[in-house]
């Protein structure tokens, strides 16, 4: 019993950190129909700038992660205006590729100035943990749990009761229109980039806290998210935090039941099963076409 | 009267190549409905698409003087002119395909009771709010798609290819919609387009373009029309 409660709950932890790189994907997506490989490395920058916040200047934690947050998001939003805006304008499927050459640009950036051995955060949350249901529940985790939970009331606001999420809305579905409409698609994508930039360096804290700053352990992550927003639904937010706790509980299933070996091929194959038989995922929606 | 949208010398071209629209001139009065008639290629739509200025990524480039009440805009762009009410209800991609009409009418609308008034105009759209926009028929795509233009108010309403693929009851339906635009709210409006009979019922000036260029140009009661709709567009 308490070796599955144990099991549901690393699920849940490691799911809602899938869950926050995968919102960000999902925004992209939703505001500029690009699909981001860059999301692992503000994953990335986010864990390191965090680090050094807390381990070299000693800043209280929470302001750590609205500093890390802020810094990454307005760095992404600004990348977007800068390198990206002019390739978006052209094709979405450019901006994808190119963003294969951002998350490299990051990754050697941060390996240059910290190295790639993982790093150890000490002492930043309590090392206390707590009972619950027969499964042990360190503060870290309820820490990822909470970030994670924030950020997705957070995003379903904006997405569902807000002018920008409207916004967001129209110019993935016709950019051009949105222009013609006086929308201007520039800053909307821009604030998409920021807020995913954001997302993604919470989900980079959330993960050192429970491990350690880890490059590899990092980008793992940023990759294994792919397959959690595949199986919740490429434009459905709400589906990348479903995605990832359901990822993160086959993962623990297969971990349990065949061993770690096969964890990258359930995933991966799990999530080509869902291109193939369900390629909207589980809350995406097909696209609305009349002939 | 005054003139709302005056274009001088409006050139196009796309990509170096030959102008697509050359020497394009119109001043639009307040409150009138002015038509752009031509075949296939005459450049009717890419003189509309050159009063609204292109996108970045768009391979469009124009010359000539675009002015607002007597106001030369500088450097236009599509938002430019749509911020300054110059709405444009284009030829394709005009509704957002995967949002519900009220959804996108709620994105540009600026008071509820515009939408309200827009449901009077189109009562269709009212019966359709909740449906996605890719799953309306062809006359119920363009009724939102110049709805999504009119609830920004815009000042000079540009429209292209209104009748296209519709059936000539609902072309002349749309038609008397645009007039009464332009009776009922005061809206300058150029309609390019195809419908020869809609467009002549409804307009108050016509212009012909043939080869990217105005071959006649004037109020209806001045033009031998059938003259030059037999020289033009060859009708028998």
């Amino acid at each position: 019993m308490s070796a599955v409660a144990q099991a549901v709950e690393g699920s849940i932890v490691t799911g809602s950190i899938y869950g926050l790189v995968g919102a960000g994907f999902a925004l992209l997506f939703r505001a500029a129909k690009v699909l981001s490989f860059a999301q692992g490395g503000f994953m990335l920058l986010g864990a390191f700038i965090f680090y050094s916040l807390e381990e070299h200047n000693g800043q209280p934690f929470l302001l750590a992660v609205l500093i890390t947050m802020t810094v990454v998001a307005a760095f992404s939003g600004l990348v977007y205006l800068v390198v990206f805006a002019r390739v978006a304008a052209r094709e979405a499927f450019a901006t994808s590729v190119a963003t294969i050459g951002l998350a490299g640009v990051l990754q050697a950036v941060v390996s240059i100035k910290y190295g790639t051995a993982p790093l150890t955060l000490s002492g930043v949350v309590s090392p206390h943990a707590y009972r619950f249901l027969s499964a042990v529940v360190p503060t870290a985790d309820i820490v990822a749990v909470g970030i994670a939970a924030l950020v997705a009331g957070a995003l379903f606001v904006v997405l569902r009761y807000t002018p920008l999420g409207l916004r967001m809305t129209a110019v993935a579905d016709n950019a051009s229109l949105s222009v013609h409409l006086g929308v201007s698609a520039a800053r909307v994508a821009a604030l998409a980039w920021a807020l995913a930039g954001g997302a993604a360096a919470l989900a980079g804290i959330a993960f050192s806290l429970r491990s350690a700053v880890d490059p590899v352990g990092v980008a793992d992550v940023g990759l294994l998210a792919f397959p959690a927003i595949i199986l919740g639904g490429l434009d459905s937010v709400g589906g990348a935090f479903v995605g990832g706790i359901l990822l993160a509980g086959v993962q623990n299933a297969v971990q349990v039941s065949i061993g770690t070996g096969w964890l990258d091929l359930v995933s991966f194959a799990l999530m080509l099963a869902f291109l193939y038989f369900r390629p909207t995922g589980l809350f995406g929606k097909a696209e609305a076409v009349r002939l | 009267m005054t003139t709302t949208l005056s274009v001088r010398d409006l050139a196009v071209t796309y990509d170096n190549g030959p102008p697509a629209v050359s020497g394009y001139s119109v001043d639009l009065m307040a409150g009138t409905l002015t038509v752009i008639l031509g075949r296939n290629g005459a450049g009717k739509t890419s003189t509309l698409r050159g009063i609204t200025g292109f996108l970045a990524h768009e391979s469009g480039s124009v010359r000539g003087t675009i002015a607002l009440d007597g106001v030369v805009v500088r450097r236009p762009n599509p938002l430019r002119l749509s911020r300054l009410g110059v709405g444009l209800v284009a030829e394709r991609d005009k509704v957002f395909a995967n949002m519900s009409v009220y959804d996108q009418m709620r994105l540009v609308m600026s008071a509820r009771q515009d939408m309200d008034e827009i449901f009077g105009f189109f009562p269709r759209l009212r019966e359709r709010r909740d449906v996605r926009a890719g799953l309306l028929s062809g006359g119920e795509r363009q009724m939102l798609a110049t709805a999504l233009v009119l609830l920004r108010h815009p000042r000079v309403l540009l429209v292209d290819e209104l009748s296209l693929g519709l059936a000539p009851g609902m072309v002349r339906e749309l038609m008397g919609y645009l007039r009464r635009l332009a009776d009922e709210r005061g809206l300058t409006i150029l309609a390019a387009d195809q419908a020869v009979h809609a467009s002549l019922r409804v307009a108050d000036c016509v212009q012909i373009m043939d080869s990217g260029s105005l071959v006649a140009s004037g109020p209806l009661d001045t033009l031998d029309i059938d003259a030059v709709l037999d020289a033009y567009l060859g009708r028998a």
